[in-house]
Parts: structure tokens; C-alpha cells; sequence
């Protein structure tokens, strides 16, 4: 138990060790860049950044503004996982419908979506429009990853279902859900995380009010280069922290599964 | 996976560190040269004439960069012998970003070029009065462009509001509307000459409203302090007649205009873009006289000017203060 | 039940005009080479595969006894037997009749083959469907875990005899188990021989059997 335990600290201080170690060598990297444009309003000191970071962090605007947004990347994220896990089941059952809308996938992935972005502000408004570029993204990435996790559950296993008369709840149930959801959930984590990164994009060039996008466009006209950096490194951190907590939630479910 | 793992983070510094560094590098000026910064649009065509004449060995180099923000790094690097000898930005970003002693406010390049497009509306907008109850789309509503038309409407004492969420439209204000683009969808817009000829060109929008004269309303006087030259003091100092003269030249440079080419004038600002993959603002057809003469090209010596700018910011400062500020009289040449 | 059937995957011919009978509770053993049909000739009992022709009396309900155990990591045993519709009361009885009882609440992953092996013995007698299908269900076993896997299955099936139909190549399993060997050959039966003796019947013994059989294989 005891060589358990220091084994677990051992563990610990690794990551951390690893995690300050990073930070170090991605300091010294903003410092050459700093150094390097010679300019604050091109690269600002990290500290004034990092200061102006937690600063930020107790402003209310800047609640209201990554709140705003969060809102848009899970109602993007939402619609283009129902979206995606619906068109995929059915292309799994159907094999005809898999191949009519294959094409579409194509297509919609390949799809410039910050340009189509000026086409859908015009529609759609600065407010909707960075949910439907995210969207855009996502449903064919969520379509084909659930389709893959789909097409990857074990045939034998579907067979036995088959040849017992496994009513479809259960094969849902005991079958589908646990070889899917690890990957599924991964997945999904990684495409929450781009979301983020996709709608604070689009805000950014649609000058959406009250959106990180649109404070960081603000604290740009304004030369407020602290404030933008700032702006970006809460932006990582928080994709960093849900691309954390969906591994972590894919780790358990993997280990329940397995 | 150890090493993979820092092989990464590593790679990861290399190319954030070299973007850092790509981002301080510009094509190299040879030593000694005279630079002058100026951004795309106005302010570039002021000195098109001075870019067609420019050779080698003139000992001066010219550039035209992207937007405002892109110019305002021109002035504010910390190497003092990087920043730009002159420099033409907008006279806001002028009062905030530029350093006051290391620099002079020579002279008013451009005096206003913003005008009133509808793809709805053909009549004649006479005064900004006749424009409540209506929405005005405005590109860059939080920069010069929103600015200008928030001071030209305090100004003629129209009440406005600017349209954000939980705030709708009212029938006895200019509602003002931040877009990312003219559309259409909007009754007004306020565009930029020569982004106006491009629209007006395509036959969908009418030019319906001249901003320069609805600031200042029935005064008779036209325009107001948009873009501004800028010079080094030392340069001012150590070479006073050599400066005097290239300033002289700038302020003769404008009638070059109307007797050149579409053609040569485009040639010559497009061969002086800093950035070669920019687009530029706009194109050699869109350039007739008509067009010309709205870009508000005007030039007026600091020292004729300097009333028209001390109050243009102070009307600025007073819509946001963050955007302007006022200037001590230190700073004009 | 009675099969006559004709099944091509593309060009190639599996079986044409295939005519077989077989009688309630019988256990019969198709043997043949590999890529001879044995497989196919199964799932189209278990339905599912098409084929051309007809099925006579053959039931819905299959129990299936494949070459892999299939069990549901994710499951314990008695999960994975709870999955086909098993009841907890029935459950015990036949983990405890295949001598696993003492696995009940372990997961796949913790078992050996040959206990893998056994759960799908259980899974197949526990559904009560009236055929059951085996598909070279000991061929990855030795020998020892093969004979004791044959005594579990004859014990099962001498308290409630179904239908069976196992397809293996391994003559010695036929021998012990099959109350009628069926050889099957270019997709053609080339013998159909009944076997005599309660099963399940010693390895190593019927030689004479054995050497028809090889016959008939090596003809």
C-alpha cells in the first residue's frame, strides 16, 4: 500500500515537474518573440499579459463575454452532435443512405467556413452566424467519427446479438454504447475544443457584442495588446481545460468498459 | 513517448519563438534611407505621386501597409532607429500611440472621405437630422469610421444610439449598427471613398449622403481632420531644409491626381505595399476624377490646422476617451 | 428439418441443390475442409445469410455456440448471460451445471479460454431455443480442455435434448460427439453415416469410422 502511494506522488510530481517545465520553455519562447518584434504592440511582455489575465478574471465583462460565447460553442457543439450521431446511426443501418450522403460530408468538410461566414452573417446575424460556422465544422467531423466508432464495433459480437434475438435497447445498451463512447467521447472533447476555437474565430471577424471574439477585436481598434493576449491565453486555458476533462471522463469510461 | 512528448513542446517554442521573430521582420531598408509609412486607401493616394517619381537613389523609401492597426506599429517599436521617419496614420491613433517627443505633427494629409450608401433609399440625405429612425451599418464602428460619425451627429446635437444586444431600433434616433460588411440588409451605411465608387460602381448603391458636409452641418465648411503626417523631431531638427522641402512636395503632391492614370496612380501605390499578398483598397478603373475628389485629399500645415484638430479630438475624446486623446501643443511643428 | 439449397458468393459456387434432413434432437456433425461451406451451411440455418431454396421446420430461435467464445467484455458472466434473456434463477443453474459458478460476477477478461468457452456453452443451452448451431466451437482448445468442453455439452444435452448441428474438421471431435457425421465435399455430401454409442464417446476410439471418414475427405 505504501509502495503504492509513493509510487502515486512519484507520478504527481512528475506531471507537475513536466507542466512547469513547458511553461518554462514557452516563457523563453514568448521572450525571443519579444525580443524579436522589438514592438509592444506587436508581442507585450508575458508578465503584463499574464497580470492582465488575472485581472480579467474579475471583471464582470469578461464573465458576461466567455459566457456568451461558451453558451454559442455548446449549442454548436449540441445541434452538431445530435445532428452528427443521428445521420451517422442512420448511415450505419442504411447502407444506401451512407453512400447518398458521403458526397455531403465531403463536401461540407471541405467547406472554407470562415468565408462562408461574411455569407451567413448576412442571414443569420453577428449573434447566430459564429454558431453556424461552428457547426458547419463540427457536424461532418462528429458524423464520420461516430460512423467510424460505428463501423468499428466488433462483427462477431453484432452477429451473436443478431443470431439471440437481442431486443435493440439492450444491443444499445450492453453493445454499442461502451465500445463507442471512449472514442466517442474523446472525440467529442476534441471538437468541443475546436468550437471554442471556431466561434471565438468567427466573433472575432463578425465583431460579435459581448463575446470573447468581439472584446478581443475591441482590445485590438483600441491597441489594447495586453488585453488581447490576455484575452488568448484565458482562450487556450479554457480549450486546454476541456480537452482535460473529456479525457479524463473518456479515461474512466474506458477503464469501466474494459 | 517521454522524449516525443518534448520533442513537441520544443517544436512547439521553435516555431512560436521564429513567428515572434518572423513578426519583427520587415523587408530591409538600406541605411540611411528616409522611410516613409502610410496606410492603404487616402492616405496612400496623397503620396502617389511621390511613389511614381521614386528611384533608387532618391534616399527615400516609401510603404503602404494594410490597416491602422498595422500602421500604428510603425511609430511604436522600441528601437527608436526601426520606427518610420514619417508617417501617415489617422489623427487618433496619432494622439494616443505616438510618442510626443520623438515625433511632430506636420500637417493634415486627408479631411474626410466617408459617405452614406443605400441600396434602399436614392434621395439625397441633406442633414444627419433626417437620418432618425433609420439604421446606419457602419464597418469598424469602434474605429475611425464609427468615431467620425458618432462625433458628426453630437456635433449637429442628433441624438444617436449604437445597436447592441437587448437594444432595438428607435424611431427618434440614428440607430448605429456595427457590421462586418456592406450587405444590404441595412437602410444606410457609412463607407469609405474609394470603397464607395466600388459599390456605386456595381449599380446596387446609391451615393446618397457626404458626410464632410453633414459634419458640419449649414457652416458651409466641408471636412475634418482624418489622417495626419507625422515626422521625426530629429529629423525635423538635423535636416530642417531637406524636411521642409519633401514636406512641401507631399503638400503639392495631390493635383498629381487628377492629371495621372488610373492605371499609373494604382501602379505606384501597389508597387509600395510593405505586404505583396494584400488586397489592395482599391482598383485602377475605380479611380476617376470623381472618385479622387471625395477621397478627401487636402494637405494644411500643422500650424494652419491645428484649431480644426485640437477640437476634432476633443469631440473624439468625448465619445471615448480610450480611442483619442488631446495633444499639447509641443506637438505640432 | 429439412434444407435444400443452392448459395454462390459472386462467382464462385458454395453449394447447388444441397438437399439435407434432419431429425428432432439429432446431433449431427458436418465435417469437411476449410472453405468447403461448413460456415455457411450454419449461418444460413441461423438466418443469417440468404440463400436460394428452401428451409423446411427450421426454427426462428438458434442457440450458436461460435468458434470464439463472443462475450461482451464490458459484461460479468452473468451479465453476458443476462444479455440473450437469461433469468438470474436460470443463470445459476447452468453456470452451475457447466462448473463455472464460481465466475458468475468475473468479466470475460479474467477468464481463461477454456472458461470463455464454457460461458458460451451456457449462453447457447440457457437461450432454450430448440436448434443449436456449433461452429468448430473446441478447435482453439488442447486436447484435455477439448474432451472435458465435449463431456459439459453431452452432460447439458442429455438432460434437455435439442436439435444439433456442429460443423468441425476435426474427425475425433465428430467421432465423439455426432449421433450422425454428414461429410461435406466440394459442396456436395459425398457421405452421410449414422454413429452409434452414447455420447460423449472416447478419443481414439472408432477407427474404422475414422478411416471412412478420412476416405471420404481425401477422395
Amino acid at each position: 500500500m505504501e509502495k503504492k502511494g509513493k509510487k502515486i506522488l512519484i507520478g504527481i510530481g512528475k506531471g507537475c515537474l513536466q507542466i512547469v517545465a513547458s511553461f518554462f520553455v514557452l516563457a523563453a519562447a514568448w521572450w525571443i518573440a519579444y525580443l524579436s518584434a522589438g514592438n509592444d504592440l506587436l508581442v507585450p511582455p508575458l508578465s503584463v499579459c499574464l497580470k492582465r489575465a488575472v485581472l480579467l478574471i474579475g471583471e464582470a465583462w469578461f464573465w458576461a463575454g466567455f459566457g456568451a460565447t461558451f453558451l454559442r460553442v455548446l449549442i454548436a457543439f449540441a445541434l452538431a452532435f445530435v445532428f452528427g450521431v443521428v445521420f451517422a446511426v442512420v448511415s450505419y443501418l442504411l447502407p444506401w443512405f451512407r453512400r447518398f450522403f458521403s458526397p455531403i460530408a465531403s463536401i461540407l468538410r471541405s467547406l472554407p467556413v470562415l468565408a462562408v461566414l461574411l455569407i451567413l452573417l448576412v442571414a443569420m446575424g453577428t449573434e447566430n452566424a459564429p454558431v453556424a460556422v461552428a457547426f458547419l465544422s463540427l457536424f461532418p467531423m462528429l458524423y464520420t467519427s461516430t460512423l467510424t466508432a460505428l463501423l468499428g464495433v466488433d462483427s462477431q459480437l453484432t452477429e451473436m446479438s443478431k443470431v439471440y434475438n437481442v431486443p435493440i435497447w439492450k444491443r444499445v445498451a450492453f453493445l454499442y454504447l461502451p465500445q463507442i463512447s471512449p472514442y466517442l467521447i474523446r472525440e467529442g472533447g476534441a471538437a468541443l475544443s475546436f468550437s471554442l476555437k471556431l466561434v471565438v474565430s468567427a466573433e472575432v471577424i463578425a465583431n460579435t457584442y459581448e463575446s470573447l471574439g468581439g472584446l478581443m477585436q475591441e482590445a485590438r481598434v483600441s491597441y489594447e495588446m495586453p488585453n488581447l493576449f490576455a484575452l488568448v491565453i484565458l482562450t487556450f486555458l479554457a480549450a486546454l481545460l476541456l480537452e482535460g476533462i473529456t479525457a479524463l471522463i473518456a479515461a474512466a469510461v474506458e477503464r469501466r468498459v474494459k | 513517448m517521454k522524449l516525443r512528448r518534448w520533442i513537441a513542446v520544443l517544436t512547439a517554442c521553435v516555431t512560436v519563438g521564429l513567428c515572434g521573430a518572423a513578426a519583427g521582420c520587415s523587408e530591409e531598408v538600406a541605411e540611411g534611407e528616409v522611410t516613409v509609412y502610410m496606410p492603404d486607401g487616402a492616405p496612400a493616394l496623397s503620396m502617389a505621386k511621390l511613389m511614381a517619381e521614386d528611384t533608387e537613389t532618391d534616399g527615400v523609401t516609401y510603404r503602404v501597409v494594410g490597416g491602422s492597426v498595422d500602421i500604428a506599429l510603425k511609430v511604436t517599436n522600441r528601437d527608436k532607429e526601426k520606427n518610420a521617419d514619417f508617417c501617415i496614420l489617422p489623427v487618433a491613433t496619432a494622439s494616443t500611440q505616438v510618442d510626443k517627443d520623438e515625433y511632430k505633427l506636420v500637417g493634415l494629409v486627408t479631411q474626410g472621405n466617408m459617405y452614406l450608401v443605400s441600396n434602399k433609399h436614392s434621395e439625397k440625405i441633406e442633414n444627419l437630422a433626417s437620418l432618425q429612425g433609420k439604421t446606419v451599418g457602419v464597418v469598424k464602428i469602434n474605429n475611425v469610421p464609427g468615431l467620425t460619425m458618432k462625433a458628426a451627429l453630437n456635433r449637429q446635437e442628433v441624438a444617436w444610439q449604437e445597436l447592441k444586444e437587448g437594444i432595438s431600433a428607435s424611431g427618434s434616433l440614428v440607430n448605429l449598427q456595427g457590421v462586418a460588411g456592406v450587405d444590404g440588409s441595412f437602410e444606410y451605411y457609412l463607407v469609405p471613398e474609394p470603397n464607395v465608387s466600388k459599390l456605386t460602381a456595381s449599380g446596387k448603391f446609391h451615393l446618397v449622403g457626404d458626410l464632410q458636409s453633414l459634419y458640419n452641418g449649414d457652416s458651409g465648411e466641408v471636412g475634418y481632420p482624418q489622417a495626419v503626417l507625422v515626422a521625426k523631431t530629429e529629423l525635423l531638427t538635423e535636416r530642417a531644409e531637406w524636411a521642409k522641402a519633401f514636406i512641401d512636395k507631399i503638400a503639392a503632391a495631390g493635383d498629381w491626381l487628377y492629371t495621372a492614370s488610373g492605371e499609373e496612380i494604382f501602379k505606384a501605390v501597389q508597387s509600395h505595399y510593405e505586404d505583396k499578398g494584400v488586397t489592395p483598397a482599391f482598383a485602377a478603373e475605380n479611380l476617376s476624377a470623381e472618385t479622387i475628389a471625395r477621397c478627401g485629399i487636402s494637405f494644411e500645415y500643422a500650424k494652419d490646422a491645428r484649431g480644426k484638430i485640437d477640437g476634432f479630438l476633443q469631440e473624439l475624446v468625448e465619445i471615448d476617451s480610450s480611442k483619442a486623446s488631446l495633444i499639447s501643443q509641443n506637438f505640432y511643428w | 428439418m429439412k434444407l435444400q439449397i443452392s448459395k454462390s458468393y459472386g462467382e464462385k459456387k458454395v453449394f447447388e441443390n444441397l438437399e439435407l434432413e434432419i431429425k428432432e434432437g439429432e446431433i449431427v456433425c458436418v465435417l469437411g475442409e476449410s472453405g468447403g461451406g461448413k460456415t455457411t451451411l450454419l449461418n444460413i440455418l441461423a438466418g443469417l445469410i440468404d440463400y436460394a431454396g428452401e428451409r423446411v421446420d427450421v426454427p426462428e430461435n438458434v442457440g450458436y455456440i461460435f468458434q470464439e467464445p463472443r462475450l461482451l467484455s464490458n459484461l460479468t458472466v452473468a451479465g453476458n448471460l443476462r444479455y440473450v434473456g437469461g433469468r438470474d434463477e436460470d443463470i445459476d443453474e447452468i453456470l452451475q451445471k457447466t462448473e463455472i459458478l464460481g465466475l458468475k460476477n468475473k468479466r470475460p477478461t479474467r477468464l481463461s479460454g477454456g472458461e470463455r468457452q464454457r460461458v458460451s456453452i451456457a449462453r447457447a443451452f440457457l437461450s432454450d431455443a430448440p436448434l443449436l448451431l456449433l461452429d468448430e466451437p473446441f478447435s482453439s482448445l488442447d486436447t484435455a480442455l477439448k474432451i472435458r468442453l465435449l463431456e459439459v455439452f453431452a452432460k447439458l444435452w442429455r438432460e434437455k435434448p435439442k436439435t444439433a448441428v456442429m460443423v468441425t474438421h476435426d474427425i475425433e471431435e465428430a467421432c465423439a460427439l455426432a449421433q450422425r457425421i454428414v461429410v461435406l465435399k466440394g459442396g456436395r455430401i459425398v457421405l452421410d453415416i449414422p454413429v452409434e454409442g452414447e455420447i460423449p464417446r472416447a478419443y481414439g476410439s472408432n477407427q474404422e469410422l475414422k478411416e471412412k471418414l478420412l476416405q471420404a475427405l481425401l477422395a
